[in-house]
């Protein structure tokens, strides 16, 4: 069995796909970066903050200054550029890898989905010989691999196949394909764009496209890896990726997407299309079959893991009950995209317990809007927040201090509710993987029913 | 193959509904508040205040313009309606400015009591016109990092970036005289400086000890007549100085297009690609709610912040020399009430609360108006006002706080999530 599957993962397959993978994927990093830099976000996410939201075991990652900020983005999009082109590959990969993931890590209030997917794929790429056919590298050192181990398609595939799977999962609940929520209330405020905007006034729209999108979501990967439905499952994704982004304000993640889907695709379609624009009949075959180092075990065991925790990953707030989307507790790196809509209220009450003294502690004290935004539907960040207040009075000499949050939350426009217990003392509260009962669980309120409104 | 695929849906429908149904079962919170925090009891909706009174802005000025709710409501006629109600409280200001300037002139001519007077009631008028046009931070009025934002609003009134200190160097250093005075600090100009120069006639400056005009003895070598006139001069340089830019705000929604751009969003506007983007733009400058009212005005007045630990903190206080701290606070409501309910006295005409209600969701609507309403019945009853009742009632004060934020909190949440309204279109996300 097991030499049956090292057989299969070290069939060799056609490098092409994996070389335009890699030109695309770097290409859309290089303008991603572009982006942080032309539209301000540099500053505004991760330098005039004065609080940094950290992940749970990475409060050490310290923030960058102005200049270091700014200097590293240009060097990520210069990466980016690197990786694109493949030149000094084995070096450009990891480096854009680690400061990709210092990005993520310095504010956890600026964790997107599809930023999470973008460091997947780059570790993915960095360790794969992507540099080994139309690069920079192959060319200087004239030698180059016509083929590479199926190891690296089947490991692509799986990657982008429990993206698409999960988010469709992510979606088989009640507020999604009974009610409609919370694409209801996004619709209903789009009801003036040009041509869909009445499709988007009528009732029925929304559970209809809730439904559509939880089909897209499940069973794309099944679609994408027949054969036959392959090109009609393709157009179906760039279709729906280009609704989801006239839609939506969702950044690269429909481009990073699209792209990605391409690894459903046989290995040679590059080569395939390539022939096609020149009008030959079929590509030109390969020369001398030059295969790329064979998978062997170690390497077996370590993809083996890594699709194995990106398998059980997902999974993990079942080990905690409740509404995930409420607690948020397994929320992050699960693959839950665009599945609630969250509006938090958060004020903290500080009582010193020697004076009896008492303080109501603005968030806006510390953060900006964005940060605000995002922490008051987040648990474990007004925790964060309130240690950080706990720290700055003791900075003051203010010592032996209660720190609670009056937290309320509004879940798919349902009423609000608490979402964190006004009685516990964050103070004296810890963040951790088990389950937190500081939190209060979801209290189930019925959801309101929308209307949706023409625009005219 | 078609009834297999039809049983699959609906099997996995019953299933997410059965799980869902059982998952109900759950022990709901019983914390503190339950599950609905945003009161609706308390003070009755009638609550006590006028459109016209005292030093209200009269805020009648488009009444009879002010369109009533259409009996069906679209997005066209709330963008409509808002930015009629802006730029009518904006020419309604300009035209109080240019009464406010007149009689600072008046009284720099000829610097008697009587002038003095008609120069305060000048101030008042135009201070509680733009305390409700406070409401509708958005467009050229808010800050330059927003749409269409010229900063307009601080160029008028900058508070809580206020400092009393900044107006007495500048008396001392007579930067007021200058001619680009205009452009100067906007902590020592406007309406709040104005006021420490018209209302306060004391021989303390506001300056610590160890600033430079304490330490050089340059505030003590100033006579009381030469202070005095000097005081004069800068008030007449101040009000001069706020009529252009009163008139900057005007031009830029009427001959500067903003207020076409507004209207026609998501139909022809260059600035606002939906209808929404606008709304989210309006709602957006609603925050000086929390931040600057609830806060900055009541919060910390009261004392026994981060900030002023003393208990209360009366230099924190917005108006102090004019004592119209109260009245500052009840126009801010009545213009969020006009943004919010309706530009006319009587809420009839259109309104986000007209929105709640075209999108079912009249519940929220109804608590909206009991919150907004209770908010100014506790601001129209606070007696005695602010200035005092922050030592003598400061019941009174939290207990106007707390509306003010249970009246956010509505806003940031359930108000929020059911009208998607959010940031202005400038952050990415996926939601997650």
């Amino acid at each position: 069995m097991r030499e049956h599957l090292r057989e299969a993962l070290n069939r060799p397959v056609d490098i092409a796909w994996l070389a335009a993978f890699r030109i695309l994927f770097g290409l859309v990093m290089s303008v991603s970066m572009f982006r942080f830099i032309a539209y301000g976000w540099i500053d505004r996410f991760f330098v005039k903050p004065t609080f940094h939201f950290k992940y749970w075991g990475f409060a050490w990652v310290p923030a960058p200054s102005h200049t270091t900020a700014h200097v590293l983005f240009w060097v990520m999009a210069g990466l980016a550029a690197c990786i694109c082109v493949g030149a000094w590959f084995r070096v450009a990969a990891p480096l854009f890898v680690l400061g990709f993931a210092y990005i993520q890590l310095i504010d956890a209030t600026t964790y997107l989905n599809h930023y999470y997917l973008a460091l997947v794929l780059s570790a993915l790429l960095a360790v794969s010989p992507a540099h080994r056919a139309w690069s920079v590298d192959a060319w200087r050192r004239r030698s180059s691999s016509t083929h590479i181990p199926a190891g690296w398609l089947w490991l692509l595939r799986a990657q982008v196949g429990i993206v698409y799977t999960y988010a469709g999962l992510a979606k088989a609940q009640s507020d999604w394909l009974l009610e409609g929520q919370p694409l209801r209330i996004w619709l209903s405020s789009l009801t003036s764009l040009p041509l869909l905007g009445p499709l988007f006034a009528w009732d029925p729209t929304a559970l209809l496209m809730s439904w559509a999108g939880f089909l897209f979501d499940a069973s794309i990967v099944i679609w994408m890896s027949w054969r036959r439905t392959r090109p009609f499952a393709y157009a179906i994704i760039i279709v729906f990726h280009i609704l989801t982004r006239v839609l939506f304000p969702i950044g690269m993640f429909p481009v990073i997407m699209v792209l990605s889907a391409l690894v459903f695709f046989s290995p040679s379609w590059p080569r395939d299309l390539w022939a096609r624009l020149r009008r030959q009949s079929s590509p030109s075959p390969v020369a001398n079959v030059a295969t790329a180092p064979a998978w062997r075990s170690p390497t077996v065991t370590l993809a083996s893991l890594f699709v194995l925790f990106q398998l059980l990953m997902p999974l993990r707030h079942w080990l905690y009950g409740g509404n995930v989307l409420w607690d948020e507790q397994g929320m992050r790196f699960s693959w839950r995209v665009m599945v609630r809509e969250k509006n938090g209220s958060v004020n903290y009450v500080v009582k010193q317990t020697s004076t009896g003294r008492q303080w109501e502690v603005s968030p806006r004290r510390y953060l900006n809007r964005i940060q605000e935004n995002e922490m008051s539907g987040q648990p474990d960040l007004i925790l964060q927040l309130a240690h950080h207040i706990q720290r700055d009075f003791a900075a003051r000499g203010i010592e032996g201090l209660e720190v609670r949050a009056s937290a309320f939350a509004s879940l798919n426009g349902r009423p609000a509710a608490y979402l964190v217990d006004p009685n516990v003392d964050l103070a004296k509260t810890h963040d951790g993987l088990a389950k937190a009962d500081w939190i209060a669980p979801d209290p189930h309120l019925p959801l309101p029913r929308l209307r949706a409104i023409s625009a005219r | 193959m078609k009834k297999y695929g039809l049983v699959a849906l609906v099997s996995i429908a019953t299933l997410v509904w059965a799980c869902e149904k059982s998952s109900t079962r759950e022990p709901v919170y019983t914390g503190k508040g339950g599950a609905s925090p945003i009161g609706t009891g308390g003070i009755p909706a009638t609550g006590g205040f006028s459109f016209d009174g005292g030093g209200l802005g009269d805020g009648n000025f488009n009444e009879t313009d002010a369109p009533a709710a259409p009996a069906t409501f679209t997005k066209a006629a709330l963008l409509k309606g808002t930015a009629d109600c802006a730029l009518g409280l904006y020419q309604q200001f300009n035209t109080k400015a240019a009464g406010l300037q007149a009689a600072v002139a008046a009284y720099g001519a000829a610097p008697s009591a009587e002038n003095l007077t008609a120069a305060q009631t000048a101030w008042r008028a135009a201070m509680g016109t733009w305390q409700q046009a406070e409401a509708f931070q958005f467009g050229p009025a808010a800050g330059t990092s927003e749409v269409a934002g010229q900063g307009l609003r601080d160029q008028i009134y900058s508070f809580p970036a206020v400092s009393r200190c900044q107006v007495d160097v500048q008396l001392v250093n007579q930067a007021y005289a200058k001619p680009d005075f205009g452009n100067s600090f906007i902590n020592g100009r406007g309406l709040s400086a104005l006021e420490y120069l018209l209302f306060y006639a004391g021989a303390a400056n506001a300056c610590p000890a160890p600033s430079e005009i304490n330490m050089k003895g340059t505030w003590a070598t100033l006579s009381a007549n030469e202070l005095q006139k000097r005081r004069v001069d800068y008030a007449v340089a101040v009000a001069n100085a706020l009529v252009p830019r009163g008139q900057s705000l005007v031009n830029a929604w009427e001959s500067g297009g903003f207020k076409q751009q507004f209207e026609t969003a998501g139909t022809s506007s260059k600035l606002f690609a939906t209808d929404q983007a606008a709304l989210n733009a309006a709602f957006d400058g609603l925050f000086f709610l929390e931040f600057t009212l609830r806060d900055a005005k009541l919060g910390t007045p009261l004392g026994g912040t981060l900030d002023c630990a003393q208990k209360p903190c009366p230099q924190a206080l917005e108006s102090p020399y004019s004592r119209e701290s109260t009245t500052n606070i009840i126009n801010n409501l009545v213009g969020v009430k006009r943004l919010l309910l309706g530009c006319d006295a009587s809420g009839e005409a259109i309104g986000f609360d007209d929105w709640l209600v075209a999108a079912n969701q009249a519940a929220v609507a109804d608590q909206l108006r009991t919150l907004l309403n209770n908010a100014l019945a506790l601001a129209t009853t606070l007696t005695p006002p602010l200035e005092d009742a922050i030592t003598t009632a400061p019941d009174k004060v939290i207990a106007l706080r707390e509306a003010v934020r249970q009246l956010t909190m509505l806003l940031k949440m359930q108000f929020a999530s059911v009208l998607n309204l959010d940031l202005p279109m400038s952050v990415e996300g996926d939601n997650d």
